[in-house]
């Protein structure tokens, strides 16, 4: 019975995967090559992001949806930057010099943010986030991974997805109050 | 309003907050690979050598992959474990357990072997076999020559799912109100059994001339004991008195 039970659910796992494959390998790959610029660097890059993908399945309710479609891509482009910075140390000091000056500037959550433009202020803010910060709060408040979660399936320690959330959610705060009369 | 009480409030519209800043991302990045995709003149090519690998990946995501996923299925599913189907658990964690019978000796492996861990199964539609038709036997499935079978069933009792999978033969009883007594065998020669005797009254007992274990926890009885060539495992809520009765009337279907 064991047997059977783990077979059926093998299949379903299986096409599950495939679907999964089949309908987002594209934006897979031209998200890894529009972050990495290198063909074969964008190959591994969708390669992990899909392993990554595989070990998270249970994650995934449908597989034509948006939220889906979306997570995917987040997945595969922290990937592709985990990639990049591999492969460009240089450019790993120019990113982590960022998330420093975040971590350095500490926001003082206030009752003022809260008010009626402030959902249309979240709106235009999170778009002109540093995209692996948005893609963090996504996964954290939205996709609700806790994390560890978030660390395995972004290829980054337990730490660093603690410290990269904690300045996402400040660096978030601190453009939705940077406008005038915010600060 | 107490000064904690104001802090969990600001808390909880900050998480607001960031869960619609997530809801927003997600929306722009479907709008942007929709504009990205658009802005392409020609239709992507996807690599084949990429291709290949994928599908080699995914083709082999049984064998490779299986261990993972199911551990981190049986995390999240373990909540979702339902009364009734424990003694399917016990089903599943017997059969998937392993007996080290050897010619010897009975060793009795005591094992971290938890319901939670098992709790993912429960979730898995069973695939039943097709209903046993009114002229069979209420104890024997059909084709169960040269197989065995308990010859007493309590009454109330009739066979709801059997199966004959890679040398492991399992039969189902059930009754009216949900009950369920697991009744399987398997070659000793590929059988290995661990019996979770943690935090578990477990007593070696005899099932006719052979040796066997009794185990009883959380309410649920099993027992396991091996013949010249086949290892026997029962697992129920009833009475464990029945259970060894029934134990004792297994016999080889001629």
């Amino acid at each position: 019975m064991l047997l059977l039970l783990t077979t059926v659910q093998q299949e379903e796992n299986q096409n599950k995967l495939e679907a999964l494959y089949e309908r987002y390998r594209f934006d897979m790959f031209r998200v890894a090559y529009s972050v990495l610029k290198d063909y074969h660097l964008a190959q591994d890059a969708v390669q992990s992001a899909f392993i990554r993908l595989l070990n998270n399945l249970d994650g995934i309710d449908q597989i034509e949806s948006e939220k889906t479609r979306a997570f995917v891509i987040i997945v595969t482009r922290n990937i592709s930057i985990n990639f990049y910075r591999k492969r460009k140390r240089q450019n790993n000091v120019m990113l982590d010099e960022v998330e420093d000056i975040l971590a350095d500037e500490s926001q003082v959550i206030d009752d003022k943010i809260v008010n009626a433009e402030l959902f249309d202020r979240i709106k235009s803010k999170i778009k002109h986030l540093y995209e692996p910060y948005a893609d963090i709060l996504a996964l954290r408040y939205f996709y609700h991974y806790s994390d560890k979660e978030i660390a395995e399936l972004l290829g980054i320690s337990h730490e660093n997805a603690r410290v990269r959330l904690h300045r996402a959610k400040q660096s978030l705060i601190r453009e939705i109050m940077k406008d005038e009369g915010w600060d | 309003m107490s000064s904690s009480s104001k802090e969990g409030a600001k808390q909880r519209i900050l998480e607001t907050i960031f869960e619609y800043a997530g809801l927003c991302h997600v929306e722009n990045i479907i709008k942007e690979i929709e504009d990205e995709a658009n802005s392409w003149d020609e239709p992507m090519h996807f690599p084949e050598e990429l291709d290949e690998k994928m599908r080699k990946i995914i083709a082999n995501y049984n064998s490779n992959y299986n261990r993972k996923t199911k551990t981190r299925r049986g995390r999240k599913t373990a909540k979702k474990v339902l009364s009734k189907a424990a003694v399917i658990l016990i089903a599943i964690l017997t059969a998937t357990a392993v007996f080290v019978a050897n010619a010897e000796a009975i060793r009795i492996k005591v094992l971290n072997l938890v319901m939670e861990d098992v709790g993912e199964y429960t979730t898995v539609d069973i695939k039943e076999e097709p209903e046993a038709s009114e002229d069979i036997l209420a104890t024997v499935p059909p084709n169960w020559e040269g197989l065995y079978a308990p010859a007493y069933i309590p009454e109330g009792f009739a066979i709801s799912r059997y199966e004959s999978y890679n040398h492991i033969n399992t039969i189902v009883y059930s009754d009216d109100t949900g009950q369920m007594i697991l009744f399987e065998e398997r070659s000793r020669e590929i059988s290995n059994l661990r019996l979770d005797t943690e935090y578990a009254d477990a007593v070696p007992i005899k099932i006719n001339e052979y040796e066997g274990l009794l185990v009883e926890k959380d309410g649920i009885v099993k027992i396991a004991w091996y013949s010249d060539e086949f290892l026997f495992t029962l697992s129920s809520k009833i009475d464990k008195n029945e259970l060894i009765r029934i134990a004792e009337s297994v016999e080889l279907i001629k």
